[in-house]
């Protein structure tokens, strides 16, 4: 670990309202101007280290002088952290220019932190991976984080404070325009919260977003006590509401439950996408994995029940999925109780509206009878709080004291955050709110329909909003501040069990935006001003002992020793959840209507991501749709309403109405259609206003309007769900969907439901897998296949690279999609390219279902799809890395060629881009550049862009092919420091097992991927190879693939499934199903 | 060099099913010959070749925009993509070489062969074979998403040390329709040269004398001249024979050789060669048959010759049309999941409408041409060979399409549209193959006159009863006509 960078030319202590002006590059103005500095970049050669006598020893001073010097060569550079930031655990001893720096941090995002490791380049953060010593990350990040790094460098950021909508300029001396918004609201602040708090704050209120940040929670208190009468509002649009109220009710206080999946043998999941969506996600996967991932023959795996209305990432992993409209949720749970013998007033009334597959409840139950202890029922989000108390009450009653635990919350007192936002409503609608103080979050658009709250917000004298975007909440504000990005901000954090964790930034922030704990803390008159003070005073009064040594520490570690909340071990109260369960009951609805799904979005979330260009192009999981959301529904609710894709429908909810187009996906609740959150905003900058970003921008516009076509039909952006969203129904309403005229494009990066009954992925019941351990290489016979010529690489020297993915524990999250798209500088296309087949992903999650019929030459009859056993299983696919590769020899120039150690390389500046090598390409993992996909990064307001890029990947032209290199630059960083250290010692270099990961491998929360040395027989890929489930995909065309799948397993419950399920192909009858 | 034939029937059976046809019509001389044909290049230029050259021309000139069209915004102007790589471009860069096969065929093998019918027809199919390979060299020079990288495909020592990739079917490709334009040019270029200098010695304007003197290379008509020719003829003939079936069988290998099912089949070779006789014919046939009206040479381009190439569309139809069935059969009989999907996807999937268009066209409508009444009509044949030369253009679509756009991987199927830049760049190589077609015509002898003039003399002796030997070729008489 290094000493802190004390002596920086910049000193936290220096006000940064005198810096000369707002852009991002000027801290290397600043850098130079500062007396010393210039002094030295003026001066051939140092003087020598006598002059040094401040502290800086001669090393420390050569460090800054290389990469302050690199930084102004390369004009793109940035500032360092203003305050003490400390590398990460992984660091070396110096600070070499040019060589990544990781820094330990973390997002407070969902109301929880999560552990982050930041990749630095010459200081600015380019990659977001998990930080191994967090407990709800251990080494994994989900991609809303891993892609919240482009928001960093988001050009259509809030850049300026705004007053009513405008930046404040003033003109100085020399003419040159100077923003001087933040100075005129500190102005406008110390002024107007002076005078109220000589009211004692009486019409002031604060709205902002759940967070577990303790300092923040401090200042808050601070706040309220300076300001008795204020008032602090929470709203989440997407919350973990229910689940606190769900303990509320079961054990009088709200718990945080975690759920030890890797102790559980049966897994009921009531509508939880507790793998993917739920913020604890990336642990509960990793662990999860580990009960999938069987090694040998002799593996036992745990059984995952899942119910759901939608067709989620979990369900796609359960044994067995049961699809039910989400208000029957909570009746199958009290059926399943009520077998359970669970004993509570209303399990009965409930159970008893139950109408479905009693055989399926029957099962579940007598399976987690069996289990006692060593099962777990989690219900999900979206499901009301009395079925969660309800699944606290099964969980106690089958003695799963192992399996799920529970420690305090956050906070002491519940409220939850429709109630909080109504509640403002209500006071703003009654005139009460003089001052409304909006931290993060943006209530305008995503507060719920009902409450009109953009109508009401009108009535307030003073709005202030402090936020990342100009938002719509900034638009309709008199100030705006521009906030500080996490990553350049000061701050803290705990993780859901309590593990308390310092948010340290790796830059300073770009357009001097500001954070919440220093707007309250100016507003307030907190002691400290500067939330790096903030941080630290609150943290200096926690720790014990040495205090900097404690800093440093939480700084490098990246969470504090020591601050996880005891386990606390509540009783559930069988009357208060019956009570709800009653009340349950006789709301329940009937049938005839439909039901209306919100879902969170696993792109853009709530809709936050929605200007970040990776997130929109990433693929649905399910859906695989980009750039749109859309009425998702069944096949047989498609037909019933008689729509295909693409079709307008519109859906009403009460008054409520939105037109929004179809996407079929099978194995979806009939009568029910899921729309997802996020999308349709209106004041959003150019991504989120869909096609008017990267190609179409710069050429699309120009193709566009050549073709004479409506170029607003390839504008994506898709359809505002919160229209319909009230407060009485955040997570399902009922209402009416009717199709109406018209269509709407969307782009989808995989249409095609069936693997056409070829053994791709390959998929058999544990049964089935105990007798036949490889029944999966033996699926297809792979005839004995020779060489014309003798191979010239034979690959007996040095390391072969190669990988193993683990169909079994890939959940499908795509993770290692965004983690390939930060790592490899991989460009984002637009939803038009899209729609033609030219998204550039290098890895790819293919989706298949299982249980739809292939296609049928000869059968012109309406297919016939059981929805309810149609299942989805996941592939990802990257380059293969082909010993025998097809690409190689058709290239004519020879751009793509094969290493010594096996990997198909490819010479981007050799490369004409005749296409061939993609056309051979059995995987079909190869990308062209057709357009210029960097054009728009010539744009001087694109200019920003650039610093996200990892320097150590080329950013490639048009007309080149690009695909995955197994991260090449990570495997030559590891070499060469292998290499270095052995030339040292004189020995031969040798590289450890595990010490290149690339970046899908990295994050990946289910450590379904491991890479390494094929030929070292005690690597993990050769271990994994050995495995009896390890094939080849396509392995049959003697392509020689170094990358190999372990087949996927099915634990189904024989009762359920007398014949064991033989899996894989579930081939049926044949059918065509095209999008 | 003087090769005797005989003929091998007597002519008293003139009359008779085993008779030669006569090859040139009317009571033509030599003299008559070189009076017609010279006319064209001689006389006034029509008003008509002005318009339809001028519409030519535009197309042409579209071609070249939407060329730095391409080559400034990137492939991404056309429809291709991920998995359909290749798609119009590589469908036209097919289509026009095998249009070109037919000149060759005509004017080598035919010759080698002795088929006298071809002299009528050979100059004006050399001329399309070298106009067809240049709108077919268009396209791999330009599909490449680096355009101005294009010359790597050049064994070429460039600085960067870099050598070609000789594995490549696209390196022989390079090759094989380099040496191919090259031969063509050279041996319908050393056939013009009697009639260019024909053209010089009659010339009355300075610049036409000095134009046709430069390009007919001195030449005078002795028989040192005349022998040198018939060697050089002959050479060349030689070896333009072989490219016939190479050029052809290699641009089959960048199919053949892949993985892909669909594409990687051994039959491709023949069926290739035998598709682009097909097209090749049709497409003679539609300008011949033009140029015969609007020129008046129905004397040389007389219904036998008509009915001669209507024969030989007829039997590479039919090649094709069973390559198509073998192609089927192996699918099934092969037992390869993949293959089978592949061609039952053809015929069945979402471009069935393609593959039917394919089988209407090349293999239905050539079965008209059994009928000899249909083979002497011309409205009927310049229809048939239209739809041939459609059905050409969808095979090539068929089977580069059709097999892209779903191969083994079902999570990466697609489909392929072309742009509107697609649909102009192709109908800008028409138009570019045309304007060099009117420009030859006005500028060159569409026919090789002094050929015609051999089997005028072979004709003559028939005629008069003379049974004995005589010389195929009769150089010293169509010399001296020259010289009239």
């Amino acid at each position: 670990m290094t000493e802190p960078i004390r002596n920086t030319p910049h000193d936290h202590n220096q006000p940064s309202d005198e810096k000369p002006d707002n852009t991002y590059w000027r801290s290397l103005d600043q850098l130079a101007d500062t007396p010393e500095f210039r002094e030295f970049l003026h001066r051939e050669f140092p003087q020598g280290a006598s002059e040094l006598t401040n502290g800086m020893d001669r090393r420390q001073f050569l460090t800054l002088m290389s990469a302050s010097v690199a930084l102004a060569g390369l004009a793109s550079g940035c500032r360092r952290p203003v305050e003490h930031v400390l590398p990460a655990s992984k660091v070396s001893e110096l600070t070499l220019a040019g060589e990544a720096q990781y820094y330990a941090t973390i997002m407070d995002f969902g109301g929880q932190a999560l552990g982050l490791v930041v990749r630095s380049n010459d200081g600015r953060p380019t990659k977001i991976e998990g930080n191994p010593a967090h407990p709800s990350s251990l080494g994994a990040a989900h991609a809303y984080a891993q892609a919240s790094v482009l928001d960093v460098y988001d050009p259509d950021r809030s850049k300026t404070v705004r007053k009513d909508g405008k930046s404040v300029l003033t003109t100085d001396s020399r003419g040159n325009e100077k923003d001087i918004g933040w100075q005129e609201f500190t102005k406008f602040a110390k002024d107007h919260f002076e005078k109220l708090k000589g009211s004692q704050g009486a019409g002031l209120r604060f709205l902002s977003e759940s967070s577990s940040s303790p300092s923040l929670r401090e200042v808050k208190d601070f706040v309220l006590k300076t300001f008795p009468q204020a008032k602090w509002h929470t709203w989440d649009a997407i919350s973990q509401d229910n689940a606190l109220q769900g303990a509320q009710i079961a054990f009088g206080q709200p718990v945080h439950t975690h759920y030890a999946f890797d102790k559980a043998e049966v897994i009921l999941a009531i509508d939880s996408d507790f793998l993917a969506l739920d913020p604890q996600a990336v642990v509960n996967a990793k662990k999860f994995s580990r009960k999938r991932q069987i090694s040998g023959t002799s593996g036992e795996m745990n059984r995952l029940y899942a119910v759901e209305s939608h067709f989620s990432v979990t369900g796609a992993m359960a044994d067995h999925r049961l699809r039910l409209q989400s208000n029957r949720i909570g009746s199958l749970l009290a059926a399943v109780a009520k077998k359970l013998n669970v004993t509570a007033p209303g399990v009965d009334a409930l159970a008893a509206k139950f109408r479905g597959d009693q055989k399926w409840v029957d099962a579940v139950a007598k399976d987690l009878e069996k289990n006692k202890g060593k099962s777990i029922v989690i219900v999900g989000a979206r499901q009301p709080a009395a079925v969660h108390a309800l699944g606290h009450l099964i969980n106690q009653s089958l003695g799963n004291t192992e399996t799920v635990k529970y420690t305090q919350a956050f906070g002491s007192t519940f409220e939850s955050s429709v109630a909080s936002i109504r509640d403002l409503a209500q006071a703003m609608d009654g005139g009460q709110v003089n001052t409304l103080v909006i931290l993060g979050g943006n209530p305008v658009y995503t507060a719920p329909a009902d409450l009109a709250f953009s109508d009401k917000l009108k009535k307030v004298a003073n709005r202030i909003h402090l936020g990342l975007e100009n938002d719509e909440t900034a638009h309709e504000c008199n100030w705006h501040i521009n906030a500080a990005h996490y990553l350049e901000a000061w701050g803290d954090g705990r993780a859901y069990d309590g593990t308390a964790s310092i948010q340290q930034p790796l830059i300073e922030p770009l357009y001097n935006g500001k954070s919440a704990l220093e707007l309250l803390a100016l507003i307030s008159g907190y002691p400290q001003q500067k939330a790096y003070d903030i941080v630290r005073e609150y943290w200096k009064k926690q720790m014990t002992g040495d205090f900097e040594k404690a800093w440093a520490r939480a700084l490098n570690d990246g969470v504090i020793a020591n601050t996880a909340f005891a386990e606390s071990k509540p009783s559930a109260n069988a009357g208060n959840v019956g009570a709800e369960l009653d009340k349950l009951a006789a709301a329940a609805t009937g049938s005839g209507a439909f039901e209306i799904n919100f879902l969170q979005d696993s792109s853009i979330y709530d809709g936050r991501f929605a200007n970040n260009a990776w997130m929109q192009e990433m693929p649905d999981p399910m859906t695989k749709l980009t750039w749109d959301n859309a009425a998702v529904m069944s096949a047989a609710t498609a037909k019933k309403l008689g729509v295909k894709n693409e079709d307008l429908v519109t859906v009403t909810v009460g008054q409520r109405r939105l037109d929004l187009p179809v996407w079929i996906v099978p194995g979806y609740a009939d009568d029910a259609i899921a729309i997802h959150l996020g999308y349709g905003r209106t004041q959003v900058g150019k991504i989120g206003r869909g096609g008017e970003y990267t190609f179409p921008d710069a050429i699309g516009k120009r193709l566009t309007s050549f073709f004479g076509s409506n170029s607003s039909t390839f504008i994506g952006g898709g359809f505002n769900a919160y229209k319909l969203r009230t407060s009485d129904a955040l997570d399902f309403a009922t209402g009416t969907v009717a199709k109406i005229e018209g269509t709407y494009p969307l782009a989808a990066t995989q249409d095609h439901w069936s693997m056409e009954g070829r053994h791709l992925v390959r998929e058999g019941s544990l049964e089935e897998f105990k007798k036949e351990p490889k029944f999966a290489p033996e699926m297809v016979e792979i005839p004995p296949a020779t060489d014309l010529y003798e191979p010239v690489l034979k690959f007996e020297q040095g390391p072969q690279w190669g990988m193993a993915i683990d169909l079994n524990a890939c959940t499908g999250c795509n993770a290692c999609v965004i983690a390939c798209q930060a790592e490899n500088n991989i460009p984002v296309v637009g939803k038009e390219q899209v729609r033609r087949g030219r998204e550039m992903a290098w890895i790819r999650l293919d989706r298949y279902f299982t249980g739809v019929p292939n296609t049928d030459f000869f059968s012109r009859e309406e297919p016939k799809i059981d929805e309810d056993s149609v299942r989805a299983v996941y592939q990802p696919v990257a380059c293969h890395h082909c010993e025998n590769a097809p690409c190689e020899n058709v290239c004519p120039v020879a751009a793509t060629v094969h290493s010594d150690e096996g990997l198909n390389t490819m010479a981007y500046n050799r490369c004409v881009g005749t296409r061939y090598c993609s056309n051979n390409c059995p995987y079909k993992v190869r990308r062209f550049n057709f357009a210029n996909w960097h054009e728009d990064l010539k744009q001087p307001d694109y200019e920003v862009r650039k610093m996200v890029h990892n320097p150590e990947v080329t950013v490639r032209m048009r007309g080149v092919m690009e695909k995955c290199s197994y991260c090449v630059q990570r495997i030559q960083n590891a070499k060469i420091k292998v290499k270095a250290a052995a030339r040292q010692k004189g020995e031969q270099w040798k590289l450890q097992d595990g010490a290149i990961t690339p970046a899908c491998a990295q994050t990946c929360p289910a450590d379904a991927i491991v890479f390494g040395d094929i030929r070292d027989p005690n690597s993990r890929v050769s271990q994994w190879k050995s495995q009896p489930r390890n094939y080849l995909l396509l392995g049959e065309l003697n392509v020689k693939p170094r990358t190999s799948y372990l087949a996927k397993l099915r634990n189904p419950n024989p009762e359920l499934e007398p014949a064991a399920a033989q899996g894989g192909e579930q081939g049926g009858k044949k059918e065509e199903k095209h999008g | 060099m003087q090769e005797v034939i005989r003929t091998g029937f007597p002519l008293e059976q003139k009359e008779s099913l085993t008779a030669r046809p006569d090859l040139v019509l009317g009571n033509q001389t030599h003299e008559t010959i070189t009076e017609k044909i010279s006319s064209v290049v001689e006389g006034g230029t029509p008003m008509a070749w002005y318009v339809v050259t001028g519409i030519t021309a535009a197309l042409t000139g579209m071609l070249f925009t939407m060329l730095g069209y391409l080559v400034w915004n990137g492939i991404a102007s056309w429809g291709n993509n991920v998995p359909v790589g290749w798609g119009w471009d590589i469908t036209n860069f097919v289509w026009w070489i095998g249009i070109g096969h037919a000149g060759t065929l005509i004017s080598a093998i035919l010759f080698l062969f002795r088929q006298k019918w071809r002299t009528s027809i050979n100059r004006a199919a050399e001329a399309m074979t070298l106009f067809a390979v240049m709108c077919a060299a268009i396209y791999p020079g330009f599909h490449v998403g680096r355009f101005w990288m294009s010359p790597w495909l050049f064994p070429v020592p460039f600085p960067h040390g870099v050598w070609q990739n000789f594995r490549s079917p696209l390196m022989w490709d390079v090759f094989a329709v380099s040496t191919y334009g090259t031969v063509s040019l050279l041996f319908w270029y050393v056939g013009l040269i009697p009639d260019l200098a024909t053209i010089r010695d009659r010339a009355k304007g300075a610049l036409a004398k000095t134009l046709y003197g430069i390009f007919s290379l001195g030449w005078r008509g002795s028989t040192r001249h005349w022998q040198h020719y018939e060697v050089a003829y002959l050479i060349l003939a030689g070896v333009s024979t072989p490219l016939v079936l190479s050029v052809h069988s290699i641009v089959s290998f960048d199919f053949a050789t892949s993985i892909l099912p669909g594409w990687h089949t051994t039959i491709f070779p023949p069926y290739f060669v035998a598709g682009a006789v097909f097209s090749g014919f049709a497409m003679v046939m539609n300008l011949m048959l033009i140029a015969r009206y609007v020129l008046g040479l129905q004397a040389y381009i007389t219904p036998v010759h008509l009915d001669n190439m209507n024969k030989i569309m007829l039997v590479t139809g039919n090649i094709v049309g069973f390559a198509y069935l073998t192609e089927f059969f192996i699918a099934w009989y092969s037992g390869n999941p993949y293959e089978g999907f592949t061609f039952f996807n053809r015929a069945f999937g979402p471009y069935a409408w393609a593959y039917w268009t394919m089988m209407t066209c090349n293999v239905i409508s050539p079965q008209l041409f059994w009928f000899k009444a249909i083979r002497r009509n011309i409205p009927a044949m310049f229809i048939i060979s239209i739809i041939i030369n459609i059905g050409m253009w969808f095979e090539r679509f068929v089977i580069i399409a059709t097999s892209l756009h779903r191969d083994f991987l079902t999570s990466s199927w697609g489909y392929f549209r072309p742009t509107l830049v697609d649909i102009l760049t192709f109908t800008g190589t028409l138009g570019l193959f045309l304007t060099m077609f009117l420009l030859f015509c006005r500028f060159v002898p569409v026919i090789a006159v002094a050929e015609v003039k051999a089997v005028l003399a072979h004709q003559k002796h028939r005629e008069h009863g003379e049974h004995s030997e005589h010389a195929v070729y009769t150089p010293h008489e169509g010399e001296a006509m020259a010289h009239k």
